[in-house]
């Protein structure tokens, strides 16, 4: 079956607006790469803010699959469970980066949109929150303040994809880029463990300077 | 005809571009308009910078050097190591907060100079430093424990980057959010003091 006109330009809007932007991207543009008419378009959408709505509307409509995550975590292991969720945090983010983009951009823009934001991260952010909050219920490990403790991972990841998308570029999460990932992450797993939570564990060397990710290209 | 510029009109060009650029976005932004908020004649913007795409990577290049720097002489000295602590976690929260708007300008891949992004890049990374520099301090003066704080460091500056985006988002729409910022610097700095402080390793 063949795609809805409405369909095929939500979709050209949803990958344009996310690359270029939304001041830097005309409706006549989404039209011609939809294969459209300008005209169709603004009698299907009424006004670009209209078409930047439903392009957003259309991303959230995807649901985040958290699947992973739980097949994924042992509740025995602690760092080796941590690794396995930034792996796949930094997945979720990089494969909805184009709904990110669009939210960050639109959360300024468009009062509707103030909340969207939360689409990609605010799930994790709770699923996350959930898996510390059954340890500390199992005992395996004490925090003192667990929402900081859930910002500070969810945090990192969020910078962290920053600079692979805007720095890097990178638009999939490829075998480079996870290598990278954990490579920078080996060291704070074993500090979120040791200094961040408790989780009885023996000390790492010491004076290791901050860094951001290590790629070849930029 | 004088082919002098004086270095006033250059700055006045940029700042004014830089403004237009950040409200309106790059193709929307006419040269013409940047002359007349820059009370500079047209033509003059062609001859000190070619062409638009070319002043809007100077205006980028200039707004890195010239804002996306910590200057931690300018703080106010405090002797509670704890306050200077969330007063240092507060000012890095401003900074990144004035940068929100102009990373929507830099997302845009085609406008976009590898050099500019490699820049802006580097300065975070000297923020980030900045923070653990600090936190040296704080170890060598015996107010916090030895232990590495390189990956801590990298984990809190993850969290402020995250928080300036959200509070950048707050005060698009609800104004002023300088309680809430204040709130949050205070908090991690409780955080780092009472996990990592020396004062309370006993009785932990």
């Amino acid at each position: 079956m063949t795609q809805s006109s409405r369909d095929q330009i939500v979709a050209e809007a949803g990958r344009m607006f996310s690359q270029r932007g939304f001041r830097e991207t005309s409706v006549a543009e989404i039209a011609a790469a939809a294969g459209k008419s300008e005209a169709s378009a603004f009698r299907i959408f009424g006004t670009k803010a209209d078409l930047f709505a439903a392009a957003v509307a259309a991303y959230s409509d995807v649901t985040l699959d958290l699947s992973d995550l739980a097949m994924n975590v042992h509740l025995t292991d602690v760092r080796a469970d941590l690794k396995a969720i930034v792996h796949e945090m930094f997945r979720l983010h990089i494969e909805n980066i184009h709904l990110i983009r669009l939210s960050v951009a639109g959360r300024m823009q468009f009062p509707e949109l103030r909340d969207a934001g939360a689409f990609v991260l605010e799930p994790l952010r709770e699923w996350f929150r959930a898996y510390l909050d059954e340890l500390v219920s199992r005992g395996q490990i004490r925090v003192r303040d667990l929402d900081l403790a859930v910002d500070l991972v969810c945090g990192a990841v969020f910078g962290d994809v920053l600079q692979a998308t805007v720095v890097h570029q990178f638009e999939s999460y490829t075998p480079e880029l996870a290598a990278a990932v954990d490579d920078l992450w080996r060291a704070r797993v074993e500090s979120f463990c040791v200094d961040i939570i408790e989780v009885v564990a023996e000390p790492t060397g010491m004076d290791t300077a901050p860094r951001g990710l290590t790629l070849g290209t930029v | 005809m004088t082919s002098v510029i004086d270095s006033g009109a250059r700055e006045r060009i940029l700042n004014a571009a830089y403004a237009l650029f950040l409200s309106q976005g790059f193709k929307p932004t006419t040269t013409r308009q940047i002359a007349e908020a820059a009370e500079v004649n047209e033509s003059t913007i062609f001859r000190v910078f070619t062409s638009k795409s070319k002043l809007f990577q100077e205006v980028l290049s200039h707004y890195v050097s010239e804002r996306l720097t910590l200057d931690l002489s300018s703080a106010p000295t405090e002797s509670d190591a704890r306050r200077a602590l969330a007063g240092l976690v507060e000012q890095m929260v401003r900074l990144l907060m004035e940068t929100v708007p102009a990373f929507r300008l830099l997302v845009k891949g085609s406008l976009m100079d590898a050099e500019i992004l490699r820049e802006v890049d580097k300065r975070f990374r000297a923020l980030q430093h900045q923070l653990w520099q600090h936190l040296m301090g704080l170890r060598g003066r015996g107010i916090l424990g030895e232990r590495d704080y390189g990956p801590s460091v990298e984990l809190v500056f993850g969290s402020i980057e995250l928080q300036a985006f959200e509070f950048t988002v707050q005060e698009a729409w609800q104004g002023d959010a300088s309680g809430a910022i204040e709130a949050y610097a205070a908090r991690l700095a409780d955080f780092m003091f009472e996990r990592w402080g020396l004062e309370s390793e006993g009785d932990r």
